[in-house]
């Protein structure tokens, strides 16, 4: 191996270019090709994702589930819905229970990242059964990562 | 002909063991990256250009990296190249499976995040793929003694990836920001002799540069200065990169920012410094 390479150093100095190229086993070369094709791709798609990506706020829209009964409570499970490309970090959830006018009992979540074009499920813990009164599930606030 | 079948598989099954070796370097340098919470947020909250630029700086990286710790005595910059290539792709499928499996990605996730969170782990992962060909690779000693003497530059381009080696283990986390918070300037400052003495402690007791002794001409301030101080400037721009990548440098005036690269310095000088021992 050595000395096959030590042949191969004065040939390559004769005639650096084409050598070069046929110095590596195919196998590798082929591996090679396949990271060339794997960076140019993600370079590529940055590329695309960094020119089409507007920085906006965060558009969350929730949409939840029938409520479940849990242990003593009951549980509603929501799907936190990202529809822009902005990232929203701690976001916080929460869910009320109304009667009226009158909000019987609250309830909140916290979602640690709904990144931007993604959703994140959750849910939302009540004492009372959600399925007696008028239920709103609405994000409160976020951070900017 | 017979001869040559021979030879050429033997190259395949050498090459095989490459790049289970590459896998397995890939997988041991990135695996503390890979279940880190912040590199998967990084993955998608980060700047597309700002990956993008890691992304471009990884493959001269790569490159310079193969000439001087490479394996198999690369002698061409074609080989180099190669390496570079073939360590990006094991690191690329490697990051892909280990995510899929911890649920990190998922097909119900959007490309942008998806590729995000792969594009910044073949970074640790390719280093630690290529490294590992040059290491695992090489029978003991012997092999060491073949490879070349890097210049000084080359020797500071060696103590930055060994920068990169420990500093990017702790550097998207959460923990520079607190600790630069909770240290006062006089810790920070003493963190910093700290650094220098502990990175001077090594220059001076590995064997220095390239497998000799360091030239016993030189004497201690020059030691110093040449490879300690010029080594730390290195290790603190490496750490600034790294924070700025990350996102830590966003709306933070330059005094909290040079406090966080002092604190990531100082595993990064450790690196740097026993670059010759780890690399």
């Amino acid at each position: 191996m050595k000395a096959q390479n030590g042949k191969a150093g004065v040939l390559r100095e004769a005639d650096a270019g084409t050598t070069r190229a046929a110095s590596s086993p195919p196998w590798e070369r082929l591996v090679a090709a396949l990271g060339v094709v794997l960076i140019v791709a993600m370079i590529g798609s940055m590329v695309y994702f960094a020119l089409t990506h507007e920085r906006s706020v965060p558009a969350i829209t929730i949409e939840t589930e029938p409520p479940r009964p849990a242990g003593q409570s009951h549980v509603v499970r929501f799907r936190a819905v990202n529809g822009t490309g902005t990232t929203a970090a701690a976001l916080h959830i929460r869910g009320e229970l109304r009667q009226g006018d009158t909000v019987v009992e609250t309830s909140e979540a916290t979602l640690d990242y709904l990144p931007g074009d993604s959703e994140r499920f959750g849910g939302l813990f009540f004492r009372h059964d959600p399925a007696r009164y008028e239920l709103r599930v609405f994000p409160v606030g976020y951070n900017e990562p | 002909m017979s001869a040559d079948a021979t030879a050429s598989s033997t190259i395949d099954r050498d090459f095989a063991v490459g790049i289970a070796r590459a896998f397995a370097g890939a997988l041991i340098f990135a695996l503390p990256m890979l279940m880190t919470m912040e590199m998967w947020q990084i993955g998608f909250s980060i700047s597309p250009w700002r990956l993008i630029l890691l992304l471009v700086v990884q493959m001269p990286l790569l490159v310079g990296l193969s000439r001087f710790v490479g394996f198999e005595r690369t002698r061409t910059l074609g080989e180099d190249v190669t390496d570079a290539f073939v360590a990006i792709a094991v690191a690329v499928l490697m990051a892909a499976v280990v995510l899929f499996v911890f649920k990190v990605i998922d097909t119900d996730m959007t490309r942008q995040e998806v590729i995000g969170k792969i594009a910044l782990q073949s970074f640790p992962g390719s280093i630690g793929a290529l490294l590992a060909r040059g290491q695992l690779g090489q029978q003991g000693r012997a092999a060491d003694e073949d490879r070349q003497d890097p210049t000084y530059p080359g020797e500071l381009f060696l103590m930055g990836v060994g920068a990169l080696f420990l500093g990017l283990n702790v550097a998207p986390t959460e923990e520079m920001i607190q600790l630069s918070y909770m240290m006062d300037p006089w810790r920070e400052l003493a963190l910093v002799l700290l650094s220098l003495v502990i990175m001077h402690a090594f220059v001076y007791s590995i064997d220095f540069p390239g497998g000799s002794e360091f030239p016993k001409d030189m004497g201690f301030w020059t030691l110093f200065v040449r490879f300690t101080v010029v080594g730390y400037v290195v290790v603190l721009l490496i750490c600034l990169y790294l924070l700025w990548t990350f996102g830590r440098t966003d709306g933070t005036d330059i005094e909290d920012v040079l406090s966080a690269a002092i604190v990531l310095g100082f595993p990064s000088s450790v690196g740097a410094a026993a670059a010759r021992l780890i690399l």
